[in-house]
């Protein structure tokens, strides 16, 4: 996924080219751009409200495993799958934390008419919750997939995986999220 | 009541939003860069502390692993049980042997200051590390 530049502004790889020559204006760009996303990512992911501790450690590891960034997926996918991987140590540390209430998760407050706005509510609250019980690598695959808009390809590359395992694992991942909906 | 894949994919593009929303970035670019500073100026062989650890935690936990395996099918008998056991885990796959800790109770060794936890070893470093402890 192309991550949107303005005009004329140097792309991700341009940016990692210039931090490895020792440009840190260019490495502050580049953490500039993708804190949100990441976010979004990692809180769908089931991060809750460790999610700006989450995306600082998940940017850092990025930095320090830049060497090993061959551009076969795009800088922001593959900081996904880092912070993926930041996700499952967090809750692994803290394994015996209590499950976050209902009413703390993330959601959109959508305003108008409030019957339909607290069905909306629950909906996603629900499927918030399916999707941080799928298993990580059909989580994976659904959120970049659906909620960050990225090709099958990339994914495959990114996951290390393969474009028919990522599409199975998108269709299954689908599959329960429906179930859990209805 | 019935959903279908899109209107999934449509509720799926708004998971997340409040929380991107209190990203501070400045805050959160700062501090990342700041780490990444101080993590550049440490020693090459600092940085290889973590991993050191890690891999001294891993065979800790091989250690754990299989004393627990062998007290429990009668080791010490004479009967070559911890080969077998051992060779048993060796048919494990990396997700499976994290399992297998995990079901244990056993942290596996994550480091504020390294990426590196036991699930970063690949399939063959855990299994080099199983034959390492078999001698």
């Amino acid at each position: 996924m192309q991550v949107p530049e303005a005009s004329g502004a140097p792309s991700d790889a341009e940016l990692i080219e210039a931090w490895r020559g020792g440009d840190e204006a260019a490495a502050a760009e580049l953490v500039r751009r993708h804190p949100d996303a990441v976010a979004r990512f990692l809180s769908a992911a089931g991060a809750a409200e460790d999610v700006e501790d989450l995306v600082q450690e998940t940017l850092f590891r990025a930095f320090t495993k830049l060497d090993g960034f061959r551009g076969a997926a795009s800088f922001r996918t593959w900081v996904m799958t880092i912070g993926s991987n930041a996700l499952k140590d967090l809750r692994r540390k803290q394994a015996r934390r209590p499950v976050v209430a209902l009413e703390d998760r993330d959601v959109v407050d959508h305003g108008g008419d409030p019957h339909t706005a607290t069905l909306q509510r629950e909906l996603e609250q629900r499927l918030e919750q399916a999707v941080a019980a799928l298993p990580p690598m059909q989580r994976d695959v659904f959120l970049l997939r659906a909620q960050q808009g990225i090709d099958y390809e990339e994914i495959a590359q990114a996951l290390e995986t393969s474009v028919g395992a990522a599409r199975v694992h998108y269709h299954q991942a689908v599959k329960r999220l429906k179930r859990a909906l209805e | 009541m019935a959903i279908d894949e899109r209107e999934i994919e449509q509720l799926a593009r708004r998971l997340g939003a409040r929380a991107a929303g209190r990203i501070d970035v400045e805050r959160t670019a700062g501090a990342v860069l700041q780490r990444v500073k101080q993590h550049r100026a440490q020693p090459v062989w600092w940085r290889r502390v973590p991993v050191l650890q890690a891999v001294a935690a891993a065979a800790v936990i091989v250690l754990v692993l299989g004393a627990l395996l062998v007290g429990r099918f009668g080791g010490g008998t004479g009967d070559g049980a911890e080969p077998v056991l051992l060779a048993e885990l060796q048919e494990l796959s990396t997700e499976e042997l994290t399992q297998v800790f995990d079901s244990l109770l056993v942290e596996a060794p994550v480091y504020e200051s390294s990426t590196l936890g036991l699930q970063d070893l690949n399939e063959e470093q855990l299994r080099e590390l199983l034959e390492l402890m078999e001698g």
